[in-house]
């Protein structure tokens, strides 16, 4: 398990290091008027790239900063702290939530199994994990803007604005977490414990609470990492939609991806750099939560 | 009629070719995709200006040109869909390989495969995706379109090669693989007569899913306006602006998106819809390869 932990560490490192080397890449074109149109070039040097890779190291060793943001006096640590705050929010609002009704959904996928709502277990969510989550948003605009004036879909602020896309966020992670929790609990049918603890007369909800689900958490957790990544790519979308003060639209908004030029002038690599580094972070932590948790399984 | 998911995504796997090869033929279908810049009424008194509404003749709308929805939504499946069958193929050119050369979970390519695997998953595809595809380098250079597909079908070979490898190291275990290791048979002749007939199902069936996973990032990508093809022009005096060159589906959610902050939903969810029917054909595409070759498998070794 160890080795296995450093390696996630190091390759995270690895990845991030990376990940810095591609978001300096130098962008600046070379926009000018020829005749009478405009024309733009793009040529890569080394030494731009460089000076790129230069002055973000000398301002984050010597001055403590990730740089300059296109709004005059923000500086990029800001930026990140505030709108990593904002996600982080919304994440682990949609997380508690879709744990809690994804293992509840899954116990019923369970024991619906040989009913003959069946269909509603399975099916569905098999169903929901095909639909693209743009088509869950727009629905959804669609419906509130259309029935429930009352709703302030693109709120910035408030708790309307935090509650609705942490609920729009945990939909795909419910039926994820139903769908593992069904198969890990069907696995646990027939061990012997079981069967003691009917022997011992206890009823069957608590012997699903108490002994069943502790055994299959391990199991649940392990997923965890394959779960956070698709929840961060389900929230730009989200946060995109939705007008969401949110790490992930302000990423977009740092790539500044115009469609005039493309690539725009007010690129920012100290916020990509600063949003990336926190979810990666994020993410490694979930990554060894996984990995202990299938290290706990292998010893049972 | 056993493999009710099979035959299902054949069916819908049939209506999606028919659509992208017969669809533009259609007699109801405008294959130039012509714009109708105004319309009379019967005994032309009223004149009508796009975007027209939902009618006879147009059954789903026009756009503000007057071109008719349903025709850009039926001419585009071909673009769409081979774009992601591109994307997928390429994936998989690269993996299959991948994955046999480090069968023996060992060496250069093994630690290659599974750094891929690891380092991509600490950031979503999509967030690679728009830093990568937004690089001027890939927005001013040639074939941008050749780009795109590489860079898609790179963000996620490590995972694909990884799963590959996991089925090779297994596989090299089997009796008759190691019979045909101590016949001495060369490397070639054992990964194309012994690994690849045992590893078919497999990778058919992750293809299937795979293509599901990069519509969905195709889709999400277009929804942010990152376009797979434009063109650069001006657009008014020194005004250049990227005007997307294709009909693709994606291009179709980068343009109406706006259209919900005026309440206008209507042909944005089209698009969507098409998208979900794609990821949708290859799921159960999938889950129905999965049950026949897993039946069949079951059949072999009850003879």
């Amino acid at each position: 398990m160890r080795s296995q932990i450093y390696k996630t560490l190091r390759l995270s490192t690895f990845a991030m290091i990376l990940l810095v080397l591609v978001v300096l890449f130098p962008r600046d074109l070379d926009i000018s008027v020829v005749g009478f149109g405009m024309h733009v070039e793009y040529h890569f040097t080394w030494e731009k790239y460089a000076a790129n890779i230069k002055t973000f190291f000398n301002g984050l060793f010597y001055e403590q900063t990730l740089g300059p943001t296109r709004f005059v006096g923000e500086k990029a640590e800001v930026a990140v702290i505030r709108t990593v705050g904002n996600s982080l929010a919304v994440i682990v609002t949609a997380f508690i939530l879709s744990m809690g009704l994804g293992i509840l959904k899954g116990i019923f996928d369970y024991q619906s199994s040989d009913r003959k709502t069946k269909w509603l277990g399975g099916m569905t969510t098999w169903l929901f994990q095909s639909i693209p989550d743009f088509l869950f948003i727009l629905l959804y605009q669609w419906i509130a803007i259309k029935y429930f004036p009352f709703i302030r879909v693109f709120a910035d602020e408030g708790w309307q604005a935090w509650l609705m896309p942490s609920l729009l966020l945990s939909i795909y992670p419910t039926f994820y977490i139903a769908r593992i929790t069904s198969a890990s609990i069907a696995s646990q049918e027939g061990m012997l414990y079981i069967k003691v603890a009917q022997a011992k007369g206890l009823t069957r909800t608590r012997i699903m609470y108490k002994h069943v689900l502790k055994n299959c958490m391990s199991t649940i957790l392990s997923h965890l990492s394959s779960l956070f990544v698709y929840m961060l790519s389900n929230l730009l979308i989200i946060e995109y939609f939705m007008n969401y003060p949110g790490a992930a639209d302000r990423l977009f908004t740092a790539i500044d991806y115009d469609i005039h030029y493309g690539a725009g002038a007010k690129y920012e690599p100290g916020v990509i750099i600063g949003i990336c580094f926190c979810f990666m972070l994020l993410l490694v932590a979930a990554q060894l939560v996984s990995i202990i948790s299938k290290y706990k399984n292998g010893l049972r | 009629m056993r493999n009710l998911p099979l035959w299902i995504g054949g069916t819908m796997l049939a209506f999606l070719l028919f659509v992208m090869f017969a669809g533009p033929h259609l007699p109801f279908i405008d294959k130039e995709l012509t714009p109708e810049k105004h319309r009379w009424n019967a005994d032309r008194t009223k004149l009508t200006m796009p975007p027209y509404k939902p009618s006879e003749k147009n059954p789903l709308g026009s756009d503000k040109a007057g071109v008719d929805n349903l025709s850009k939504l039926v001419v585009g499946a071909k673009t769409t869909v081979l774009f992601v069958l591109a994307v997928t193929l390429v994936r998989y050119l690269i993996a299959v390989p991948l994955g046999l050369l480090a069968r023996k979970q060992k060496g250069f390519t093994y630690s290659v495969v599974t750094s891929m695997n690891q380092v991509f998953s600490f950031l979503p595809a999509l967030f690679f995706a728009a830093l990568l595809l937004s690089s001027p380098w890939i927005q001013y250079g040639d074939y941008r379109l050749l780009k795109v597909i590489t860079i898609l079908a790179l963000l996620e070979v490590g995972r694909a090669a990884y799963v590959i490898q996991q089925q090779t190291y297994q596989l090299s275990y089997e009796p008759y693989m190691e019979a045909g290791t101590s016949l001495g048979l060369s490397n070639k002749r054992l990964a194309v007569g012994y690994y690849w007939p045992a590893l078919l199902p497999e990778v058919l069936i992750n293809f299937c899913i795979d293509v599901g996973k990069v519509m969905l990032l195709v889709g999400q990508l277009g929804v942010l306006s990152i376009f797979l093809t434009h063109d650069w022009v001006e657009v008014s005096q020194y005004t250049m602006q990227f005007l997307n060159s294709s009909t693709d589906w994606m291009s179709l959610l980068g343009e109406h998106r706006k259209d919900i902050m005026y309440k206008k939903f209507g042909f944005i969810f089209f698009p969507a819809l098409a998208i979900m029917y794609v990821i949708l054909t290859f799921n159960i595409l999938g889950e129905g390869l999965r049950r026949y070759f897993s039946r069949q498998s079951r059949v072999q070794i009850g003879n």
